[in-house]
């Protein structure tokens, strides 16, 4: 393996975790606000 | 503050969110049913089971062996790890959605195995999916202290019982919600950490120097770490360790309850599917890849050999507190401790699940109401705990990657029996007995009559995994049973299953 290929293959690593993450990231944090939301309201409607 | 205060303010505080959140959910979500508890109502989005999946699956070996593997084998080492962790949960994604779809409100793998099977052949695969998950959870709560005892100087035992306890706590109190909820937190922890310190540690060491260092490693007899393949990714050494590491996921994988429950918890099948493959291919793979590059780079351009670091397990903590300092160490701590506490806790949540719907109303109180089963899981949860920690506590200095290399050839064993009894309507009961004993014994006496440990684990852990699949496959065409699989969609558990 060359040094370009070596440099190479770590960047996309990287890159290919790091996009991985920030999407479970975005989408989780989003899904918990909307599912205590949920909970707020069902338990405001039996109130 | 001193080293060890330091490390005791982590884990205090990092245990006291974690119980929080525990509590919280326990007041917004009451585990007011079985169904409640074990499978979190069953309505789960995808990016939070995503999330869990990733989490659950970074073990503390993730971080440390795929380390060890970029020591061993170079440059493919911490690929090798990663392809080969990731194969089964390729195999367990079709599993998981074939037993959502002939068996629809099944929680526990053992429900279908007793419905398919019969009830001995359960009651073997329990016994080996409880131990696989104790096994599993000592493994998390000694990684978890070594971490602590090496960066802080804190005290093994006290470290490795308390934080059983703790991952232990947060599932009795809370259930698998607790575990899956919990993740998100410990996700975003640990996605900080890599963030940060990665970038940070591959500028310190310098991609060049790692990449020198490997080369003088493959091309200088007198390097402490020659390897003329340390720059060969497709290195005959590290395939072998790769197809290993296959073999040794396989049972991690489909014998944890942990990650059925996961999928039952799924508000549907696309969600499931989907949650799993960007969870594991997508976010959890390129993980081991990182580590095995960087902290095995950062040894070869140090040239520090597995002897010098305390447990050849050390190299990971080694090059963070080296490149990075005290903050480095720290966040290795961190790391290490969500990495932990997740496995732990989703393993933990398996293990409540299958005693509460499987042993409990069986064996004990045939007239339990769901609320009795409910505070048995939670007991057995916390009961569970202090045995992980007690054992964990007599571990001190043994090797993570051995144990977990010669528990391939204890759990893949019994894999072949549950994928193909989930398809195949011929595979009968005496056959799927015969393939584990015979799977079992060709891989330990592999294992144990070769004397070359350079492939003894290697030729054990294929012959418990081949083993089994090619009995099976061969007895297939011969075979007159013909199971109803109609029978599994009327399946009716002994509890509300909300669908």
């Amino acid at each position: 393996m060359s040094l370009s290929m070596y440099v190479f293959y770590n960047w996309l690593v990287f890159l290919w975790g790091g996009a991985g993450m920030l999407f479970i990231a975005v989408v989780s944090i989003r899904e918990i606000i909307g599912q205590l939301g949920m909970r707020r309201n069902r338990t405001g409607q039996e109130e | 503050m001193s080293t060890a205060a330091a490390g005791y303010l982590i884990f205090c505080v990092f245990g006291a969110v974690l119980l929080f959140i525990a509590w919280f959910l326990n007041k917004r979500f009451p585990l007011d049913s079985v169904d409640e508890l074990v499978a979190a109502g069953r309505r789960v989005p995808f990016g939070i089971i995503s999330a869990s999946v990733f989490t659950a699956w970074v073990w503390t070996g993730t971080i440390m062996g795929a380390s060890e593997a970029g020591i061993w084998f170079g440059v493919s080492g911490g690929f090798n790890y990663g392809w080969g962790a990731i194969v089964p949960f390729v195999i367990f994604i079709p599993v998981a959605l074939r037993l959502r779809k002939v068996m629809p409100r099944t929680t526990t793998f053992i429900e279908f195995i007793r419905e398919r099977f019969g009830e001995r052949l359960a009651n073997l695969f329990f016994a080996f999916g409880v131990a696989l998950v104790l096994y599993v959870c000592v493994m998390q709560s000694v990684g978890i202290a070594y971490a602590f005892q090496y960066a802080f100087g804190m005290n093994y035992k006290l470290v490795a019982f308390v934080s059983a306890v703790l991952f232990a706590g947060y599932i009795a109190v809370a259930g698998l919600r607790g575990s899956i909820f919990n993740s998100v937190f410990q996700f975003l922890v640990i996605m900080l950490v890599v963030f940060i310190t990665v970038p940070l540690l591959i500028r310190e060491i310098g991609l060049e120097n790692m990449y020198n260092g490997l080369l003088d490693a493959q091309s200088n007899p007198a390097n402490p770490n020659y390897n003329p393949e340390a720059l060969n990714f497709f290195g005959a050494a590290g395939l072998r360790y790769g197809f290993s590491a296959v073999v040794v996921a396989m049972g991690q994988v489909l014998l944890s309850q942990g990650y059925y429950s996961t999928a039952a918890s799924a508000a549907n099948s696309r969600s499931l599917m989907w949650a799993y493959l960007v969870g594991t291919i997508l976010a959890w793979l390129p993980i081991p890849i990182i580590f095995g590059n960087v902290v095995g780079g950062g040894v070869f351009a140090l040239r520090v050999t597995p002897e010098e670091l305390a447990v050849s397990t050390g190299a990971a903590p080694y090059i963070f507190s080296h490149f990075l300092g005290s903050y480095g160490a720290a966040a290795f701590v961190i790391l290490i401790f969500m990495a932990g506490l997740t496995t732990g806790g989703n393993g933990l949540a398996g293990v409540q699940a299958m005693f509460t719907i499987d042993f409990y109303k069986k064996y004990i109180n045939r007239q339990a109401e769901e609320k009795e089963q409910t505070r048995f899981g939670k007991r057995v949860t916390l009961l569970a705990g202090i045995i992980i920690g007690l054992c964990a506590m007599l571990l001190d200095g043994v090797s993570l990657l051995k144990l977990d290399i010669f528990s391939g050839i204890l759990f893949a064993a019994p894999t072949a029996a549950l994928i193909i009894g989930l398809w195949s309507p011929r595979l009968h009961t005496r056959a799927a007995f015969a393939s584990i004993f015979l799977g079992l014994a060709a891989g330990l006496a592999a294992y144990f009559a070769i004397s070359d440990d350079d492939i003894n684990w290697f030729v054990g852990n294929m012959l418990s995994l081949g083993v089994p699949f090619l009995l099976i496959l061969l007895s297939l065409p011969f075979s007159t049973s013909r199971f109803d699989f109609g029978k599994l969609k009327r399946y009716q558990p002994e509890h509300r299953v909300k669908m």
